[in-house]
């Protein structure tokens, strides 16, 4: 990869694409945060984006997120109620593998915790999540041209591998569902540029999930959730070192959902988070990154969706 | 090493004001006067009241439920009905795991115990009729 940034000058040519591994942690972040974790759509973007010159990586994700309000279902924002708390815990595990120069897999295992409160419960819960497997396919790479951006297709899918929140074996306070019970399919498309220390990216996913069907005290419930649009904007710097710094933006949009073949009113979402992350190089083969996001707290930003605040710090090791 | 600690302070530094907030509800013992909403059932047309416990509209965590169904040309309670109750978030495609209870504690008066309504949200009490009348009816409302 060539790149036409003075301030890559003085680096190697392959290590020159490393922030993409921050852009990728910013992407993966913003779609997670979407929801708590019982409803969460495991993100269709990569944890660990190999850079070009990387093999293969493993890595470790903490991240931890506290609930600071809600969205009604018309995008009134509203602090938790006295008494009302919860705080999302999770631990990652994913690795990633080339498949060739433009190919790239990557899976993605999570163990989630949730602690929450009410005025008169408390409860604390977790497990195995939904497991996630992402193919990334990059036709052209920034930088490689002033005039032709990277441009990458993205296919996930997620596999209910966790436990619903309205499964019999779930507490009260389900905090320990981990999933949501459905597969999904996701596909998208990615469009990065390098200019100078800057970088570029915008990402526009489709993600579709399977219908549901649930059985309680005779009541048998068909839902089919709408198809969810996400559009993600990034932006990063590059340091000399090689540290770098992301901010992203994210728009979550889904329509009504289908219950038992009729649209269920105010069922739709809509979530606008930002996400600043950074990455720390510690070797060639070791990087440490952090970022922190949140659901802007503003209302009309999002609707029928509760509001997180959070973090994350990750490890990777990668193979040249 | 300078730019990288000025990456991480960043991230650390990274903070978005909160902003709205919303008063919370007093909790009480008896039900509300008025009814959180009214609705009708979707064949026989009775009218439905609805009313929450220990607060109106209804927050996070455990709470009861009073539905009273009336005939809507007479205006007389529906004693007799058998209801089944299940407690579903439409935006987010599940229920919860806990069902609850339903029993008549006046003639045409239901109260529905052990609901729990463990995430802020659309919340919908997708119910089913039996007994005198046969008939659906999906009362829903805003949980904080």
């Amino acid at each position: 990869m060539s790149c036409q940034a003075s301030r890559f000058a003085n680096l190697p040519a392959w290590r020159v694409p490393s922030w993409v591994s921050a852009l990728a942690l910013v992407s993966c972040l913003t779609q997670r945060a979407a929801a708590q974790a019982c409803c969460a759509g495991t993100g269709v973007v990569t944890p660990g984006r190999l850079a070009l010159h990387e093999s293969a990586l493993v890595g470790v994700q903490l991240k931890a997120a506290a609930e600071i309000g809600s969205f009604d279902a018309h995008g009134r924002y509203a602090a938790l109620t006295r008494g009302g708390s919860e705080l999302d815990l999770e631990q990652d595990a994913f690795a990633a593998v080339r498949l060739n120069r433009h190919a790239q897999a990557a899976l993605l295992l999570p163990v989630l915790e949730t602690r929450r409160t009410s005025a008169t419960q408390s409860e604390f819960g977790g497990g195995f999540g939904d497991a996630n497997l992402n193919l990334r396919y990059d036709f052209t790479f920034a930088g490689a041209t002033k005039t032709i951006p990277g441009l990458g297709i993205l296919a996930g899918i997620t596999f209910p591998t966790g436990t619903p929140a309205d499964s019999s074996r779930i507490r009260p306070l389900a905090t320990d569902a981990t999933g949501i019970g459905a597969f999904q399919a996701s596909l998208g498309l990615a469009v990065e540029q390098v200019f100078g220390p800057w970088l570029v990216n915008l990402t526009g996913v489709v993600a579709q999930r399977t219908a549901r069907t649930v059985s309680q005290s005779g009541i048998t419930i068909h839902e089919h959730l709408a198809a969810q649009w996400t559009a993600l904007g990034a932006v990063g710097y590059v340091f000399p070192s090689e540290a770098a710094l992301a901010l992203s933006a994210s728009y979550t949009a889904e329509g009504d959902a289908t219950i038992d073949g009729a649209t269920a009113p105010d069922s739709s979402h809509r979530t606008t988070t930002v996400t600043l992350a950074g990455l720390l190089p510690l070797s060639d083969s070791w990087r440490a990154q952090a970022a922190l996001f949140q659901n802007v707290p503003i209302s009309t930003l999002s609707v029928n969706q509760p509001a997180l605040l959070g973090g994350s710090l990750t490890a990777v090791h990668a193979w040249l | 090493m300078k730019h990288q600690l000025l990456a991480l302070a960043a991230v650390a530094g990274f903070v978005v004001a909160c902003s709205g907030s919303a008063a919370p509800s007093e909790s009480s013992t008896e039900y509300s006067k008025d009814p959180l909403l009214t609705l009708k059932t979707e064949s026989a047309g009775l009218d439905v009241e609805v009313r929450t416990l220990p607060s109106q509209p209804p927050v996070l965590g455990n709470s009861s439920v009073q539905l009273i169904f009336r005939d809507p040309a007479t205006g007389e309670a529906q004693s007799g009905l058998d209801l089944q109750v299940v407690p579903w978030m439409p935006a987010m495609g599940h229920g919860s795991s806990v069902t609850p209870t339903v029993t008549e504690t006046e003639p045409g008066s239901y109260e529905l115990t052990g609901l729990v309504m463990f995430m802020p949200g659309t919340w919908q009490l997708r119910t089913t009729l039996t007994g005198p009348v046969a008939d659906h009816v999906v009362p829903s409302f805003q949980v904080r």
